[in-house]
């Protein structure tokens, strides 16, 4: 009876078990209280960053800010002075009689802004709406309107000098809307060009409802 | 029938035949009879007729000669005469009551007869008062012829109508005889016919059961008791027969008994003869035994000396079984308190598994609830990651308005970056607890199979310790049944013990009764001397016997 048989597993150590428990419950408390002195921690990382020398400014024709975003399977790039601000597409209303590439209508805030869709007119592989959708909202001055784009990635700053010439063969994109290509296959788009011609289809598109 | 009712029919129909021809011969008779009668009438009326003539010839006869001698004592007779001459004539009218025709006859006659009786008379007076001549006169020849004639017609008529009647009656008489005769003779031919026939089946009927019963009975008689009877009538001789059938069975099965008797008797005899075959063997046998029962005797006596010193050890290894069996006794006992306590540690262990598969259950219930909780964690993650989501796109339109902001905005683009990778972060955060809410939802599943497979396996354990607890109760039963059967061994011991004291009185006797044996032994060896000739007597007595 004594014996113990090998395939049996071994019996538990309760003692052990008590303290991984312990050491769990001791865990979680901690999380809890390690929040405040690790947001300290994160907050002083970040404060010493800050109080760090900044790098000597670039001059203002060195560089660009460029807003990224994600299109397709492709990566394209608009500078952020162009840009007015990022949307969820929460809600739009699509406007009959108007070109393919425009979606809809959707309201900004009280402002009424027509939405775009990039792919339709660039011509690329168009994806089904996610919830990682966004409405890039352009303009200068004031919104304009909005570019659907599957994904808004970040704000980045680029020197000028990193900026090639677009090769001609750019995939079906209108060689008057590119600026540029980086070397990580970044395609720029010329926001100014954008809102001219955008501005002359919205407002025929207006004009035709209208 | 029986025979006597055949004896009836037979002297019935006789009978009934005598009584026929007896009615017929009677009548015939009774006719006869009444011819005669009447024949003896009709002689008595011409008797009369016969008298009435002649007394009146008389009468004349009487008045002649008185005419002619004028005599008075002739017709003294004459009064008597004429009387007579009436009274014949009564008696013929009396005879002749029955025939109108002869009353009218007669009485014609009567007055005729009066009539020459009144002549008569008168020619008497004239011969007496006139004389002869006168009287001669008056009886005038021929009216007296005349009436005489007259008289003697109606007479003679009268006894020629006799005659006829005597004739008829004759012939009546003769047709009756024969008749009689006729009767009598084919009824006596006939008679003898039926009664010679009804005779011979009758007497056929008894006389050939009486020979086929004659003839069993000679043969019954013979010895032939197999025989049987033939029986074809019911009537008393085939119950005769049925009563000898029977009295042949009685005979053959009281032979068969006697027969068997008589072949047991012989076999008796036979087994007797033998016995006394053996016996006079077996008295040699005796003889001899009991010379060798003497010796054994002597020996014996030995025997029984060491028989009495093993009867000793005996007792000594008896008490050692006792003292053995005692202990045995006790083990036992203890055996017997062990297997209870057993049975308590059985029911003890029930117990426990019964709480361990209801902790178990607790288990399962508890997991079931950890795995709901974590549930409702999975819906705060999907909070957090929203608002995560969101915190990026408020980042990134702080970026850009930054970035709008040119030089004034340097510094709070940085924050801008800073919120969008704690952003990112808090992103990441929460897929990794999705992930591991996964494993948890895995683990809690698995969790609960086991406690599944640990409630089977504790019910699983509580039929086998329940069976245990049979087996171990069994145990103690059959140990106890040892002790009890140990306590018996102990007490048998002892009895054992006093059994072989007993035994050893026992062989002390034994020792005297050999002595005594022996001397009876040399009794025995002259009583099996004396069987011997006994025997020998039997033999001979027995050869009479056996046939």
């Amino acid at each position: 009876m004594t014996r113990r048989d090998p395939d049996r597993p071994q019996e538990l150590d309760w003692d052990t078990i008590r303290g991984r428990l312990s050491r769990v419950r001791a865990a979680l408390e901690g999380t809890i209280e390690e929040s405040v002195e690790r947001s300290r921690r994160v907050m002083d990382e970040r404060a010493r960053l800050l109080a760090g020398i900044p790098e000597p400014a670039r001059p203002a024709e060195e560089v660009m800010e460029l807003v990224t975003m994600a299109l397709g399977a492709e990566s394209y790039a608009i500078e952020t002075r162009y840009v007015r601000e990022i949307a969820r597409l929460v809600d739009f209303t699509p406007v009959p009689g108007t070109p393919a590439f425009v979606i809809g209508i959707m309201n900004l805030r009280g402002e009424i802004v027509a939405i775009m869709d990039l792919r339709r007119f660039f011509g690329v592989a168009v994806r089904g709406l996610t919830d990682l959708s966004r409405v890039v909202v352009l303009g200068s001055t004031r919104a304009e309107f909005g570019v659907l784009v599957d994904e808004a990635l970040s704000v980045a700053t680029l020197r000028v000098t990193d900026v090639l010439e677009p090769p001609d063969s750019v995939a079906g994109i209108g060689r008057d809307y590119v600026r540029g290509v980086t070397a990580n296959a970044l395609i720029i788009l010329d926001g100014a060009v954008l809102l001219k011609d955008a501005r002359v289809f919205v407002n025929q598109a207006e004009g035709g409802a209208e | 029938m029986t025979v006597g009712r055949k004896l009836a029919v037979g002297f019935g129909s006789a009978v009934v035949i005598v009584i026929i021809m007896s009615w017929i011969v009677y009548s015939n008779m009774t006719e006869v009879v009444d011819s005669a009668e009447r024949l003896a009438h009709s002689i008595q009326t011409r008797k009369a007729l016969r008298n009435i003539y002649i007394n009146l010839l008389t009468a004349e006869t009487t008045q002649r000669a008185y005419l002619l001698t004028g005599e008075e004592h002739f017709i003294s007779s004459f009064g008597t005469i004429s009387e007579t001459i009436e009274t014949n004539l009564d008696e013929l009218a009396s005879l002749m009551a029955d025939d109108p025709e002869g009353q009218i006859r007669v009485r014609s006659l009567r007055s005729l007869v009066k009539s020459r009786l009144d002549r008569l008379q008168r020619g008497t007076d004239m011969r007496r008062e006139k004389g002869l001549e006168a009287s001669l006169q008056y009886v005038h020849p021929e009216e007296g012829e005349r009436l005489k004639d007259q008289t003697r017609s109606l007479i003679e008529e009268l006894l020629s109508g006799q005659e006829a009647v005597l004739k008829g009656l004759e012939a009546e008489a003769a047709a009756a005889a024969r008749l009689t005769f006729r009767t009598i003779t084919y009824g006596t031919l006939m008679a003898l016919a039926l009664l010679g026939t009804v005779g011979f089946f009758i007497s056929r009927s008894i006389t050939i059961p009486v020979r086929r019963l004659t003839d069993g009975a000679k043969l019954l008689g013979a010895g032939k008791l197999e025989h049987q009877i033939e029986i074809r009538s019911k009537d008393e001789i085939g119950d005769l027969g049925a009563a000898f059938n029977r009295m042949a069975g009685e005979l053959r099965t009281s032979l068969q008994t006697e027969r068997e008797g008589r072949a047991k008797l012989e076999d008796l005899l036979g087994a007797i003869a033998e016995a006394s075959a053996r016996v006079t063997s077996a008295a040699a046998e005796i003889l001899a035994a009991t010379t060798q029962q003497a010796s054994g005797g002597q020996e014996q006596a030995a025997a029984v000396t060491e028989t009495v010193s093993t009867v000793d050890e005996v007792a000594q290894t008896s008490d050692q079984a006792a003292q053995r069996a005692k202990a045995v006794s006790e083990s036992s006992q203890r055996a017997v308190e062990i297997g209870a306590a057993g049975r308590k540690a059985v029911d003890s262990s029930v117990a426990a598994m019964g709480t361990v598969k209801a902790q178990t259950e607790s288990i399962a219930e508890t997991i079931l609830t950890l795995a709901e909780q974590s549930q409702s964690i999975g819906e705060i993650i999907t909070t957090v990651n929203d608002i995560s989501e969101q915190v990026n796109l408020l980042a990134l339109n702080a970026a850009i308005e930054a970035s709008r902001a040119g030089e004034a905005g340097k510094g709070f683009s940085v924050v801008a970056v800073e919120v969008k990778a704690l952003a990112d972060q808090s992103k990441k955060a929460t897929a990794q607890i999705r992930q591991i809410l996964g494993e948890i939802q895995k683990g809690t599943n698995s969790a609960v199979m086991a406690t599944e497979e640990g409630t089977k396996g504790v019910n699983a354990a509580i039929k086998v310790v329940n069976q245990a607890g049979e087996t171990i109760r069994a145990l103690a039963e059959t140990v106890a049944e040892a002790a009890q059967a140990s306590a018996q061994i102990a007490a048998s011991a002892g009895q054992q013990a006093i059994g072989m004291s007993q035994i050893h009185q026992a062989m002390k006797n034994i020792d005297q009764v050999t002595n005594q044996s022996l001397a009876s032994t040399r009794q025995t060896e002259r009583a099996a001397q004396d069987l011997n000739v006994l025997a020998g007597r039997l033999k001979e007595l027995l050869t009479g016997y056996a046939g």
